[in-house]
């Protein structure tokens, strides 16, 4: 094994859980086009019903 | 935020923290009670092994004096400021809500109303688990509210899911209505429909397949975090990430990663 050197301890903070993981683009209420897209619900398994 | 000396001492609980590396090959911990992602230098990671091999400040300080010939009341000093830090520090929760407009409310409440009748309730069940999961990631840690929401936090080391389309076999009708609907609704939610909310939602309307909730670190540069679920050897909104996080070994290098595909890392 290497050997290892020892400094002073550094922490930064990243982030917490709940902003750290990813959003993805919505279909918001104020988005003016949200029915105009597929107004007809896909069949589960379809795709683009899986994962992005 | 870089570490400050302790201002909050307590005591080292082991099954507080679990952790993972990131692309660079920087550990990153996760402190489960406040729910803050810290990434830790070489030497903040070794004191965290030590810790969580033996929870004494004085003999992990006494390892330090040993293994690099830190002076005692130096080792110690580090010991509790990386404690306090791990305990104390935490990020503001950045609440990113959204107010609907009049136009809006109608043409997502016209696109509800063209579902089949079968739809339009799953969509208001799912609602119903969003809006408990949005009030209980307010007030509880996400291992709470997780084992609440029957998708605990898995905590064992875990090999990297293969990232590839959900696999519905096996699952009922309603099931895969609700991996739809779960998605339809967060894409609508009035904050960000981030990968852990669906998760968690997921994984309660699939939770007699026992699943469990796993997280890791995005596999590109950059610090971000990915939740999704596991059950039956499947993997539910899978991405390529670093590894899984997971109790103990904190201080595994870039090189020690077990079983992630670290390839086309830079």
């Amino acid at each position: 094994m290497a050997e290892e050197s020892y400094e002073a301890p550094q922490i930064t903070v990243l982030g917490d859980i709940t902003d750290m993981t990813q959003a993805k683009p919505g279909i918001y209420f104020d988005f003016p086009g949200a029915a105009e897209g597929n107004p007809k619900v896909p069949s589960p398994g379809a795709p683009g019903t899986g994962t992005s | 935020m870089r570490l400050r000396p302790g201002s909050q001492k307590g005591a080292w609980f082991a099954r507080d923290v679990v952790s993972s590396v990131d692309a660079s090959g920087e550990t990153i911990l996760l402190h489960l009670p406040s729910g803050t992602y810290l990434s830790l230098d070489r030497s903040a990671a070794r004191i965290v092994d030590l810790l969580n091999d033996d929870p004494d400040p004085r003999h992990a300080a006494d390892a330090l004096l040993r293994q690099f010939g830190v002076p005692f009341e130096q080792a110690l000093g580090d010991v509790g400021a990386v404690v306090a830090a791990v305990q104390g520090m935490s990020a503001p929760r950045t609440s990113r809500g959204r107010r609907p407009t009049v136009a809006g409310v109608r043409v997502v409440t016209l696109s509800w109303w063209r579902m089949s009748a079968r739809y339009r309730w799953t969509t208001v069940q799912v609602t119903l688990a969003v809006v408990a999961i949005e009030l209980g990631l307010r007030v509880v840690s996400v291992a709470r509210l997780a084992r609440w929401m029957q998708v605990p936090l898995a905590t064992e080391q875990a090999p990297p899911p293969l990232a590839g389309p959900d696999d519905l076999a096996g699952l009922s009708d309603a099931e895969q209505r609700a991996h739809w609907a779960v998605r339809w609704v967060l894409a609508r939610w009035l904050y960000d429909g981030t990968c852990l909310r669906r998760a968690l939602a997921l994984g309660f309307f699939l939770r007699r397949h026992h699943p469990v909730l796993r997280l890791g670190m995005i596999d590109e540069v950059g610090a971000a975090a990915h939740a999704w679920i596991e059950f039956g050897g499947r993997a539910f909104d899978a991405q390529p990430v670093t590894g899984t996080f997971a109790a103990g070994a904190v201080g595994a290098g870039p090189d020690d990663r077990s079983g992630s595909d670290t390839g086309g890392l830079p």
